[in-house]
């Protein structure tokens, strides 16, 4: 579904990306995990176009990314959840969710969307008309999820969805995760700092270190990997 | 919606109804310029408000309508009737010009731009010989080239414009154009994730409030008969469409307006009072309005006022956060022995905040040299805490998740720059979120050592593995209240606390 040939890129001369080699298959349930300053978000701004490709390239169903524009890559099927729960917020929850129903697709089906979204999260049908900004941490996050599913995807790119989060509240968005992945078969790209937790839940994963893939491998093989255990896990 | 249809037509009949009773040539004039800037209000707020882009021409739009219409009559002998729809759509064109290139760049282009778009378009015009374009008179007839021997139809004119321009404001408000701008003015980033292109809306907006604007200009000129480029190209005429809508409030309806029925008379009362004896009176008009804003109503009177009256009535606005019954006892030297080793005592202190409680009678203390950790589920509720201790004037740091580039020496430069003051207490938010492992060791590492130099530290943090070790403390709010307090092994096994913040998976891998 999402294929992506030795991505490199560079940040005034610094390369954060260099040549990663990934693969997203249809409904797969992909995780990244590493240190900070890696490149996660690096590598999430490359996909949603907000950051240029200094050589590689990125296929989505076959069709290469470079001649999409960003704001035109959500019709494609691609949502972003920008990290830091980035809602809109002066916008009632519900607006927001209308925002993220950009693409014709998803404007068509928005009453079914509607209800989907807030079966999955219903807390925020509680508070569909109140300002996005005045909501606690993790019914933001939930915000910015919701606003993600609103476009339709076929894969969701979620960046760093914990952060910030008391424990039981990130908990709780894992699992809305893993439902939204069961239930609607969309394909899920993580990154998490929660090594544990994101390996535990998804199919496939990376390790991303220094702008480079050091690792990679099932969920299984990963969370048995030494390396993994000893820098991630505190085992 | 309809309330605000009922709202504009009733507040357009008063003006109305005001100005038949002014039989005064020169007031009757004043009347009409009031609408018209308002109207130039209107528009620039449309884009500006909106899109959070700050015009500094307008004047660019406001004379090509102008010197449209006055052109079209003057070399073709055009109808202004006709003119000014023509002014609308080179308005709008304008509009585009000047966004297509500089909504592609990042930073201040634009607004640098459209500093510059007026002020050369004033020297083109001038350059082309049009210093000074009358509007001759039409003496067969004169309704058909728009005018008219009763001043107070051009006053009628300039209402129905304002009028128009009001409605298009309320449509789109509301409607997926609007919101889309402010999405776009509040995080660009994540809007263009949902697939909101911000150029497009963006020249969609200038367009509309470009054309807006023209008709207004266009509509000057058929009411002062005469078009010089400083009058509508000046710096004056660009200041004058920002500063009513600053004045009024930005991103509201009706604030332009008002900024216009204070500021319009204000300004050419003056200018005609004082004008010979002080030349460019209007000028320090609008200086000295922009001074009071800023100083006294940043957001503009009009939601100065609305968020007044809310708090008569008790309702406290979004913004506004209110101490309700706090008292912060700062020990000292003079106090008794037995709280000596007290720094800070917070006793039934409540706040409210967007009319949710966020602190409910919390009491606390922090003790010298201690590390006091601060968890909760509800974000909200322990950053008010810490904004009230922030207001009884102790060190404080922020350090909000809001940056991007969230490094470690980031981190450890603002806990300096926190330090840099010599506090006796510190207060940490949130400054281990997104830190990875060998990070978090090392400030945790550091905020130890500030410890050991004597700082009182208190901490607010989600990385509990690293809480339960630095804290010698730990204190849990839940729904604005203390859920629990004391030594961190016991309140982790606490099983309030794990319920409402921990989590069973949490406590699971624990004990594991």
């Amino acid at each position: 579904m999402l294929q992506l040939e030795t991505v490199r890129v560079s940040y005034g001369g610094l390369r954060a990306l260099d040549g990663v080699d990934l693969q997203v298959g249809k409904g797969e349930f992909v995780a990244i995990v590493g240190p900070n300053g890696a490149g996660k978000t690096t590598l999430f701004r490359a996909i949603s176009g907000v950051v240029p490709l200094e050589s590689g390239r990125m296929l989505y169903e076959g069709n290469d990314l470079a001649s999409v524009e960003p704001h035109d890559r959500a019709e494609l099927g691609i949502a972003h959840v920008p990290e830091g729960r980035q809602v809109f917020r002066s916008l009632s929850v519900l607006e927001n969710l209308e925002m993220g129903a950009q693409p014709p697709h998803a404007r068509h089906e928005w009453k079914r969307t509607e209800e989907l979204v807030f079966t999955l999260f219903p807390k925020l049908a509680e508070r569909r008309s109140q300002p996005a900004g005045t909501l606690s941490g993790g019914e933001q996050q939930m915000v910015a999820i919701a606003r993600g599913l609103a476009s339709k995807p076929r894969l969701l790119m979620l960046d760093e969805p914990s952060m910030g989060l008391a424990p039981a509240i990130a908990d709780q968005i894992f699992e809305c995760i893993e439902r939204v992945h069961r239930e609607q078969g969309i394909a899920i790209l993580l990154v998490e700092q929660r090594v544990a937790e994101a390996l535990e839940t998804c199919d496939r994963g990376y390790v991303l270190e220094s702008g480079r893939i050091v690792l990679q491998g099932t969920h299984d093989t990963l969370l048995r990997d030494a390396r993994v255990k000893k820098a991630y896990l505190g085992l | 919606m309809y309330r605000a249809l009922a709202f504009i037509v009733s507040g357009a009949a008063l003006f109305l109804g005001a100005t038949w009773f002014v039989q005064d040539r020169y007031y009757q004039l004043m009347f009409t310029l009031v609408p018209i800037w308002a109207t130039v209000g209107v528009a620039w707020n449309l884009f500006s408000g909106y899109s959070g882009l700050m015009s500094f021409g307008h004047a660019a739009f406001f004379g090509i309508g102008a010197y449209t219409v006055a052109l079209l009559f003057v070399k073709l002998g055009l109808s202004p009737w006709f003119g000014i729809v023509i002014a609308g759509f080179a308005g709008a064109l304008a509009g585009v010009v000047i966004g297509f290139p500089t909504f592609k760049l990042r930073g201040h282009y634009f607004a640098l731009a459209m500093l510059a778009y007026p002020l050369a378009l004033l020297y083109v015009f001038e350059w082309l010989g049009l210093q000074e374009v009358a509007l001759p008179m039409n003496r067969e007839t004169p309704a058909a080239f728009m005018q008219f021997s009763d001043q107070r139809i051009y006053v009628l004119l300039a209402v129905v414009l304002l009028v128009i321009a009001l409605v298009v404001n309320v449509a789109v408000a509301r409607s997926r154009f609007g919101l889309s701008l402010l999405a776009i003015k509040q995080n660009e980033l994540a809007a263009m994730a949902v697939g909101i292109n911000p150029r497009r809306w963006k020249l969609k907006a200038i367009a509309l409030s470009g054309a807006l604007t023209a008709v207004a200009g266009g509509l000057y000129a058929v009411v002062l008969l005469i078009v010089t480029p400083p009058a509508v190209f000046g710096m004056l005429a660009s200041a004058q469409a920002m500063i009513v809508t600053l004045f009024g409030g930005i991103a509201t309806v009706a604030g332009p307006v008002i900024g216009a029925l204070i500021l319009v008379p204000l300004g050419e009362t003056l200018h005609a009072e004082l004008g010979s004896r002080i030349p460019g009176i209007q000028g320090v008009v609008f200086g000295a309005a922009i001074m009071i804003v800023v100083l006294l109503a940043p957001e503009g009177i009009l939601p100065w006022i609305q968020t007044r009256r809310a708090r008569r009535r008790g309702a406290v606005t979004e913004e506004a956060l209110a101490l309700d019954a706090a008292t912060f006892v700062r020990a000292s030297g003079a106090a008794p022995a037995s709280e000596a080793s007290i720094l800070l005592a917070v006793n039934d202190v409540s706040v409210r905040f967007g009319g949710l409680r966020a602190l409910q009678k919390v009491s606390f203390e922090v003790r010298e040299g201690e590390i006091l950790g601060i968890i909760g589920p509800n974000a909200a509720a322990y950053t008010r805490a810490q904004e009230a201790i922030v207001r009884v004037g102790l060190a404080g740091l922020e350090s909000r998740l809001a940056s991007s580039l969230t490094t470690v020496e980031l981190r450890l430069m603002e806990i300096a720059r926190a330090l840099a003051a010599g506090p006796r207490l510190l207060l940490l938010d949130e400054t281990l979120a997104g830190l990875g492992a060998s990070e978090t060791e090392h400030v945790l590492k550091v905020v130890e050592a500030i410890r050991r130099g004597g700082v009182t530290v208190v901490i607010i943090e989600h990385t509990m593995h690293a809480m339960v070790r630095l804290a010698d403390r730990l204190l849990v709010l839940d729904h604005g209240e203390v859920c629990a307090v004391g030594d961190p092994a016991a309140v982790t096994s606490n099983p309030a606390v794990i319920e409402a913040y921990l989590g069973k998976k949490w406590a699971a891998r624990a004990a594991a």
